[in-house]
C-alpha cells in the first residue's frame, strides 16, 4: 500500500478526538535548530487509548505539549495540523483555546514535583479549573474536587484540599494532577509518564482509573510512556517514536506478538521477560542521533543490525503492511524479533563517506564489535 | 465520571473540616522565635564592630570639645569624665550595660541625653523614608513587572537600562541635580528644610505632613508635601531601580515555572493566570528587597538629609561622626540596625505566610 492511502485512512478514521497530520516540530536557539518532531501522523478516537513509546528525547512528550499548544511559542516553529474535538488549534486565538483546555483536552504532566503551584492548596488548584469552565458554586466544586481526590485513591480527602503541594508526597501529587486533569472529563487525555514516579500497586491503581474513566466517558487517552509493560496493559494501539518519528504504529497486540521494526525489536529484547529469564538480553548500543541536523536518512540505521544500504540514503516512510505500519527498508522478521538479531546475512552497511555533519555524528555512534555479535552471521 | 455511591455518601457524611490557617498553627510561631533569637548575635557582633570602627576615627573628642586652646591636664579630666580613659573592652562593657538598663548615653555636643534627641528627630527620618519607600515601590513593581512582560523588546531594554541607571547613580548626584534643575532653573520646588519657614505647627507627631493635616493647615500641608519631594525621589532613586530589576527577574522567573504551564493547562483565564498562578510565586523576593531597602534608606537619609538641610537623624549621625560624638553614632547606629532586622524579620513571617513552604525550610 502506498504512503498516500495509509495516511489517508488514518485521517479518516471516524470518531477520532485527536488528529494529527504531518505534525513538525523545531526549538529554535540562536543560529541551531532541533528537530524534535518529524512529521508525525496520528488519530485517537473516542474511548481508545493509544500509547507512545520512545526513550527520553525522542519528542514524544514535545508531540504531547503540540496537541496542548502549551510549547513555548516563540522559539517553536510547528507544522502540520492538530485538530481536537473538531477545532483546528493551530490557528486558534487565545482565548478559545483556553476554554477548550481543561474541558476538550486535559494533560497529566511528567514531573509532579514542579508541576503543581507551591503557594496554592491542592483544593483550590482543582476548584479553580472546575470554575474556570463550569458554572457551579464554590462549595459544589470543592465537593466534586474532594470526589475526584477520592477517586485517584488519596485518603482522607477532605483534609487533603486544604494541604499545600509540599506537604505530600510525590505519589500524592502525582495523583492530585491526575484528578485535575479528569476533573472536567476532557474528550481527550494526554498522560506524560503518569505513573512514573509511582511505585507499582499505586501505578497499577492509577491506570486502572485512567482505563475507567476512558471507557466511562469515551475520553480518548494518549498514554505517553517508556515503559512497555504500561503499554502492554493499557493502550489499544501504540506508535513507537524514535528521533521525533513514529517508526512503527500497529495494534498493541500485534506490536507484542510481530515487532518489525528493528528499534521495536530492540527495546521488546533490552528488558527481561517473565518466563523468559534464561535468554541473553540484547542490548542496543551507540546513542540516539544529534538532533541538530535535518534528517536525511533513517535516523536509527547507526545503530542498527538490520540496515541496508538504502538506509542511508533516504528516511524510509511510514509503511502499512495492512494495519500494521512500519517505517523500515528491512523489517525485521517473526523468527530473528524472536532472538533479537539478524539471522540473514550482509546487513551492517557502513554509512557512505559524505562529509556532512549529520554523516560525521553518524559514524560517530557507530557502535564497534557489531557483526561480532551477530548470530550465526 | 460520576464519582461512584460510596464516595458521594462519604463526602456528604463527613462534615466540612478547614484545617487551621498557618499563622495559627505552631510552625510559624516557632519559625518567628528562631528569627528573633537570631537577631541577637548579629546585634552583638555589629556592635562591636561599630563600637571599633568609631574609635578608629583619628582625633580625640575630647580635644575637639575644648578646643585649641585647652590644656592636656584639661583634656586628661575631661577624658576621664567620659571614660575615655579606661582600656576599649571596658568601655565596651559600660556601654552594653547602660543600654540594658535604658541609658543610651549622653550627647558630648549638646549634653542631652541621645534617646530623647533621636526619638525627637526620628519622625523627620521616618516620615522621609516611608515617602521615598512608597515612591519606590509605586514606580519599582509595575514597571518591574511592565519589562517582565515585555521581556527582551525594546521596552524591557529601555527599563532596565533606566533601573541601572537609577540604582548605580550616587545619591547625592542625583539630590545635588534635583536642586539644581527643579529649585535653582526652574524654581518650582523648595531645595531645604521640611516646611516653609512662616508656617509654626504644633508638634504632635512631629510629621510635618500629619501635624498640617491635624491643625487643618492645608496650606501648610502643602508647603510640608512641596518640601518632601526632592528629598524623597532623591531617596527613592537607587531602591526604585533595584526593586525594577528583582521584580523583572523574579516575574521572569515564576512566569517560566512547570506550574504556570499546568495551570495554563487548565483553561484558566489570562487574569488569574497572571495573579494567582505568576504574580503570587514571584512575590517572595520582591517582598525581601523592599524590606532590604529600609537599610538603604536610613543610610541613604545621612546623605539626603544633609543635601536638604532636612532636621532628622540621617544629618545628626554625619554631623555626629564629624565631632567625634560617639553616644550619639553609637546609639542611632545600633537602633538603626534593630530596626532594619526588624523589618527583614517582619518580610520573613510575610513570606512564611505568602509560601508557607519557606517556613519549614
Amino acid at each position: 500500500m502506498s504512503i498516500d492511502t495509509a495516511t489517508a485512512q488514518r485521517g479518516t478514521r471516524r470518531n477520532a478526538a485527536v488528529e494529527i497530520e504531518d505534525l513538525r516540530v523545531q526549538f529554535r536557539a540562536g543560529k541551531e535548530t532541533v528537530y524534535a518532531v518529524n512529521g508525525v501522523t496520528l488519530s485517537v478516537a473516542q474511548g481508545e487509548t493509544l500509547g507512545i513509546v520512545g526513550e527520553s528525547g525522542c519528542g514524544k512528550s514535545t508531540a504531547g505539549f503540540a496537541m496542548m499548544r502549551l510549547l513555548p511559542e516563540k522559539i517553536t516553529l510547528i507544522s502540520g495540523r492538530i485538530i481536537v474535538a473538531g477545532n483546528e488549534i493551530q490557528g486558534l486565538p487565545e482565548a478559545k483555546l483556553a476554554g477548550m483546555r481543561g474541558r476538550d483536552i486535559a494533560m497529566i504532566y511528567q514531573d509532579p514535583m514542579t508541576s503543581l503551584n507551591p503557594v496554592l492548596r491542592i483544593g483550590e488548584q482543582i476548584v479553580e479549573t472546575l470554575l474556570a469552565h463550569k458554572k457551579m458554586t464554590r462549595a459544589a466544586a470543592r465537593s466534586r474536587a474532594s470526589e475526584l481526590l477520592e477517586l485517584v485513591g488519596i485518603p482522607d480527602p477532605e483534609m487533603r484540599l486544604d494541604s499545600y503541594p509540599h506537604e505530600i508526597s510525590g505519589g500524592m501529587r502525582q495523583r492530585v494532577m491526575i484528578a485535575m486533569a479528569v476533573a472536567l472529563e476532557p474528550k481527550v487525555l494526554i498522560a506524560d509518564e503518569p505513573t512514573t514516579a509511582l511505585d507499582v500497586t499505586t501505578q497499577a491503581q492509577i491506570l486502572q482509573v485512567l482505563k475507567t474513566l476512558s471507557g466511562k466517558t469515551g475520553t480518548a487517552l494518549v498514554m505517553i510512556t517508556h515503559d512497555l509493560g504500561v503499554v502492554a496493559g493499557t493502550t489499544s494501539r501504540v506508535a513507537v517514536m524514535y528521533a521525533g518519528h513514529v517508526i512503527e504504529h500497529a495494534m498493541t497486540e500485534t506490536l507484542f506478538a510481530e515487532p518489525r521494526h528493528p528499534y521495536t525489536v530492540g527495546l521488546m529484547r533490552a528488558v527481561p521477560r517473565i518466563g523468559s529469564e534464561d535468554e541473553e538480553l540484547v542490548p542496543i548500543s551507540g546513542s540516539p542521533p544529534d538532533q541538530r541536523e535535518m534528517p536525511v536518512f533513517c535516523p536509527f540505521a547507526p545503530r542498527c543490525r538490520w540496515r541496508v544500504a538504502s538506509c542511508w540514503n533516504e528516511v524510509p516512510p511510514l509503511v502499512a503492511h495492512g494495519e500494521h505500519e512500519v517505517a523500515c527498508f528491512n523489517p525485521v522478521l517473526s523468527k530473528e524479533a524472536e532472538v533479537g538479531v539478524p539471522l540473514r546475512d550482509g546487513f551492517g552497511v557502513p554509512p557512505p563517506s559524505r562529509d556532512t555533519k549529520a554523516f560525521r555524528s553518524a559514524i560517530a555512534f557507530e557502535p564497534s564489535g557489531l557483526q561480532n555479535t551477530i548470530v550465526g552471521g | 465520571m460520576q464519582g461512584s455511591d460510596t464516595v458521594q455518601t462519604m463526602s456528604k457524611g463527613v462534615p466540612r473540616k478547614r484545617r487551621t490557617p498557618l499563622w495559627l498553627t505552631g510552625d510559624l510561631l516557632s519559625f518567628v522565635l528562631k528569627r528573633v533569637l537570631q537577631i541577637i548575635p548579629s546585634l552583638m557582633i555589629l556592635s562591636v564592630l561599630m563600637f571599633a570602627f568609631i574609635r578608629m576615627v583619628p582625633g580625640d573628642p575630647a580635644r575637639l570639645i575644648l578646643g585649641p586652646t585647652a590644656t592636656a591636664a584639661q583634656i586628661e579630666a575631661l577624658r576621664g569624665q567620659l571614660g575615655l580613659d579606661l582600656p576599649i573592652w571596658q568601655q565596651y562593657l559600660n556601654y552594653l550595660a547602660n543600654i540594658a538598663s535604658g541609658d543610651f548615653g549622653t550627647s558630648y555636643v549638646s549634653n542631652t541625653p541621645v534617646a530623647a534627641e533621636f526619638f525627637s528627630r526620628f519622625p523627620a527620618t521616618l516620615e522621609l523614608s516611608i515617602v521615598a519607600l512608597i515612591l519606590s515601590v509605586v514606580v519599582g513593581v509595575p514597571l518591574g513587572r511592565w519589562s517582565a512582560r515585555r521581556a527582551n523588546t525594546i521596552t524591557d531594554y529601555s527599563i532596565t537600562a533606566s533601573s541601572v541607571f537609577l540604582h548605580s547613580l550616587p545619591t547625592f548626584v542625583v539630590g545635588l541635580l534635583l536642586q539644581l534643575c527643579f529649585g535653582v532653573w526652574l524654581r518650582w520646588l523648595p531645595v531645604d528644610g521640611r516646611i516653609g519657614p512662616r508656617y509654626r505647627l504644633p508638634e504632635v507627631t512631629n510629621f510635618a505632613t500629619v501635624d498640617a493635616l491635624l491643625s487643618l493647615n492645608l496650606s501648610a500641608f502643602g508647603s510640608a508635601l512641596t518640601h518632601l519631594l526632592l528629598p524623597s525621589i532623591t531617596l527613592a532613586c537607587v531602591s526604585a531601580g533595584l526593586i525594577i530589576r528583582i521584580t523583572r527577574s523574579s516575574v521572569i522567573a515564576s512566569r517560566r515555572a512547570p506550574h504556570v504551564r499546568t495551570a495554563r493547562g487548565k483553561g484558566l483565564s489570562r487574569s488569574r493566570l497572571n495573579s494567582r498562578h505568576i504574580q503570587l510565586n514571584a512575590l517572595p523576593p520582591i517582598v525581601t528587597v523592599i524590606a532590604l531597602q529600609i537599610g538603604t534608606m536610613l543610610s541613604g537619609a545621612a546623605i539626603t538629609e544633609t543635601i536638604f538641610s532636612w532636621d532628622g537623624v540621617g544629618s545628626w549621625v554625619v554631623l555626629s561622626i564629624a565631632s567625634h560624638d560617639y553616644p550619639v553614632v553609637q546609639s542611632t547606629i545600633l537602633i538603626f540596625a534593630v530596626i532594619f532586622l526588624l523589618v527583614n524579620l517582619v518580610a520573613d513571617v510575610i513570606n512564611a505566610v505568602l509560601n508557607p513552604r519557606l517556613a519549614l525550610e
